[in-house]
This record gives structure tokens, C-alpha cells and sequence, in this order.
């Protein structure tokens, strides 16, 4: 074994990246071997402090609420984006369809009104009856573990 | 006076203040008190014509999930509701919310906007458990300031009787 490679291999075993085999003959290596067993402690040494030192990413949001802004954001973008051109074409292959079906239900429409002419009042109060309210959207975030639930509108 | 005289009028007397005991334990458990608190989240600074507070520090942590650095509170009330009819409270000359009480210890709250000349908009509804507010839950109704980019407005609910 050359010294860049029992370099790596002392690097591998510090890492725990050998089997069985390998690391049974790079601790042969370290027990005759004190430059080795040297190298292998500062290897050590290194690892621990970078691990102490590595910065914890912390972010405000919890994960579920982070990405449920995110999915409010790209529903809101995708409502304010005009038409492609694509669902126009769909849009124009639906008119030949739309066209003789509105001509039709026109027609139904005024023959029902001439049947019913006598009694529009009522009709009239049914249509605003069913007129509800509409409600806004919202995007709901539980926790149970801190008792909290939040409801964002969108 | 007869042992059975004396027998009818203890029994009057316990009807008297079972009867006693049994109306204020309904007066109690009818009326929850409410708070309500309109909160303004911003990552700017206070502005200095308005005598805002800043939120609870306890009340604070509940709005972790948020992210804005400040949050102001603009409004809170407290008010007792009871399962006989809703009460609104008025946060701000824009914002109102309905309490109502409902069956099976249930709450229903609704968010309205007012427009120019008092006409109130209902935004949305949200039914919510009396009695987990009741246990110190916090219901929080939030969103965008459309008025005042990156801001947002908060409207805190808790209850003023924790178990």
C-alpha cells in the first residue's frame, strides 16, 4: 500500500466507509505505523470540530406552513396569468360547440317564459333567494402540540 | 313543630337552593368570555403616531409559524358571549368579527370588512371548538395587507376562562 493510498484508506476508515476486510488491514497498518495513527487522530479531531461548527439552519416557518405559502403564492400567480394560447385554440374549438347550444337553450328559455308568464313573481323571489354569499379561500395550519390554528385567508 | 312539617320544609329548603345553585351554574357556563385581538405584522418599525403595543411576548410565541419581526396590536377585546344571540366586535373602522355560540360547545366566527359607509362584507366563516379554547387554544384568522405590501393583518382569538 503507497502512502496516497493508505491516505485514503485511513480517510475512509475515520469516515467508516470500509468493510470488513479493508479495515482490518488498515488497523494493522496503525498498529505499526505511528504517522498513521498521527494522521487518523487529526482526522478525528477535524470531523468533530466541523460538526460542532456547522451552522443549524433554522427557518421562522415550520415546514408545513413554509410550503403552504408557497403553494398560496404560485395559485395566486396562476390566477393572475393571462391565457395562453393554447386553452385560447381550446377555448375557439369549444365556440363551434358553444354557439348552436346557446341558440338552442335561447330558444327554450323563451318558449318557458311564454308557458310561464303569469307567475314570473315568484321566479323572480326563487333566483334571489339562491343568491349566497361568496367566502374567501383560506389555507388552514394546525398544531396540536402548541394549540394553535391558524387560518390564512387568501 | 311535627316531624313531617319539619321533614316538608327541609325538603323546600333543598329545592330552594338547588334551584339557587342550578341558575348561576347555567349564568356561569352561558357566558364564555371572548378575546379578540387585531394584531398588525410588519418588518417595520412602530410608526410613531400610533399608540400601538407590542403583542404579548407568551402570545408571541403562538405566532411562530409566521415570520414577520413585529407584530403590533392595533385592537383587543374582551366580551362575554352566550349561546342566546351573536356579539360583534368592531376592531377597526375595516375589520369586524361575530362570535356565535353553537351546539355541542362549538363556535362560529365570522369575518366581515367594512366598506365606505359601514356597509359590512362577510369574508368567511370558520366554526371552531369552544372548548378548546376553553383549554387555552389560540384560533388565529390572518393575511395579506393589501393595502401595504409585505404586511400582513392578524386577528388573535382566545378565551378569556381557561380551564
Amino acid at each position: 500500500m503507497n502512502t496516497q493510498e493508505l491516505t485514503l484508506n485511513l480517510q475512509a476508515y475515520v469516515d467508516g466507509e470500509l468493510d470488513a476486510a479493508q479495515r482490518a488491514e488498515v488497523e494493522k497498518c496503525l498498529a505499526k505505523d505511528a504517522d498513521a495513527r498521527t494522521l487518523v487522530t487529526g482526522l478525528r479531531q477535524l470531523s468533530e470540530i466541523l460538526k460542532q461548527g456547522e451552522p443549524v439552519a433554522k427557518v421562522s416557518d415550520t415546514r408545513e406552513f413554509y410550503w403552504s405559502q408557497i403553494q398560496r403564492r404560485i395559485q395566486a400567480q396562476e390566477k393572475a396569468q393571462p391565457r395562453s394560447t393554447e386553452s385560447v385554440s381550446t377555448a375557439l374549438s369549444w365556440l363551434r360547440w358553444l354557439v348552436p347550444a346557446v341558440g338552442v337553450a335561447v330558444v327554450a328559455v323563451v318558449v318557458t317564459l311564454q308557458h310561464t308568464a303569469g307567475s314570473a313573481a315568484p321566479a323572480q323571489k326563487g333566483l334571489v333567494e339562491n343568491k349566497g354569499q361568496t367566502e374567501a379561500g383560506s389555507t388552514v395550519f394546525r398544531s396540536e402540540s402548541e394549540g394553535v390554528t391558524i387560518h390564512w385567508l387568501n | 313543630m311535627s316531624s313531617r312539617s319539619f321533614i316538608n320544609l327541609r325538603n323546600w329548603i333543598l329545592v330552594a337552593v338547588a334551584s339557587v345553585a342550578l341558575g348561576n351554574a347555567s349564568v356561569v357556563a352561558g357566558e364564555v368570555p371572548i378575546k379578540a385581538q387585531l394584531i398588525w405584522g410588519t418588518d417595520g418599525a412602530k410608526p410613531d403616531d400610533k399608540d400601538f403595543k407590542e403583542l404579548d411576548p407568551k402570545v408571541r410565541e403562538k405566532l411562530r409559524h409566521l415570520r414577520w419581526k413585529n407584530y403590533w396590536v392595533v385592537k383587543a377585546k374582551t366580551q362575554d358571549i352566550n349561546d342566546k344571540e351573536g356579539k360583534k366586535f368592531v376592531l377597526s373602522e375595516k375589520c369586524a368579527v361575530e362570535f356565535k355560540e353553537l351546539a355541542d360547545d362549538k363556535l362560529e366566527v365570522s369575518l366581515y370588512t367594512i366598506k365606505a359607509g359601514g356597509a359590512e362584507k362577510l369574508v368567511k366563516t370558520f366554526p371552531c371548538s369552544l372548548a378548546a379554547l376553553k383549554n387555552g387554544e389560540y384560533l388565529i384568522l390572518g393575511g395579506d395587507d393589501k393595502e401595504k405590501w409585505d404586511d400582513a393583518w392578524i386577528v388573535i382569538i382566545t378565551c378569556g376562562k381557561v380551564k
